[in-house]
């Protein structure tokens, strides 16, 4: 198994813990722990967001494009 | 007593002011992990798409629609989280702005929920495509738990 995959495993394994929103209070509880403030956690979401946006265009622009 | 009713009418509206801070900026963190929480949920979910389409298990067509439905989410979080930045600061975003958004938010995940259960067809990958969809809904929760004062 490659090392993308690996890690994708173990992000949904990750995921399925945390359907309640109440793990998600604990997720925070433990992000609270690395002492960032609130401005800090929003500028690190929109780099997320960001990175997701270019990914999402660039695999539609992969799939738009015509193989031979 | 006319003289001391100044000073203790001052402290209780400095104590009052700084109580309503202290809530504001507790609330806008909380506001701030669930905006990321749900970034995370997107990149997960197009972490997912890519790799189903790397090893063939969905159509591009299926493809087309799942990564499209992924697209709208993020630029709507994307508006939410722009707009939940200013939350708590001076000329700000209001709750009643930020829930309007997030149920916006809600609604484009519930398409991409049904994108997703249409369009993948492999049982394994669906479910774990369900279960990126549900951070996100996890992570709208507690949005919605926050901007409606329902305390998490």
């Amino acid at each position: 198994m490659n090392p993308a995959t690996v890690q994708l495993l173990l992000q949904l394994i990750a995921l399925a813990s945390q359907l309640a929103p109440v793990v998600i209070s604990e997720i925070e509880g433990i992000k609270a722990q690395g002492g960032k403030t609130a401005d800090e956690i929003f500028a690190d979401a929109g780099v997320t967001i960001a990175a997701n946006d270019a990914k999402a265009l660039q695999i539609l622009a992969d799939l738009m494009t015509p193989t031979e | 007593m006319r003289k001391l009713r100044s000073p203790i009418l001052a402290f209780v509206l400095i104590v009052v002011s700084l109580a309503a801070a202290a809530c504001s900026d507790a609330d806008r963190k909380k506001l701030a992990e669930a905006d990321d929480d749900f970034a995370r949920g997107v990149q997960t979910a197009l972490a997912l798409d890519e790799s189903l389409i790397k090893e063939n298990l969905i159509s591009k067509d299926d493809a087309i629609a799942v990564t499209s439905a992924l697209l709208d989410v993020n630029r709507l979080g994307g508006q939410f989280h722009v707009r939940a930045e200013t939350y708590g600061k001076s000329g700000g975003a209001t709750k009643t702005e930020l829930i309007g958004l997030a149920n916006g938010l809600s609604a484009s995940v519930v398409t991409l929920n049904h994108q997703g259960v249409l369009h993948i067809k492999n049982p394994n990958s669906q479910t774990q495509f369900v279960a990126a969809v549900a951070v996100m809904q996890g992570a709208l929760g507690v949005l919605t738990a926050v901007l409606t004062g329902g305390g998490k």
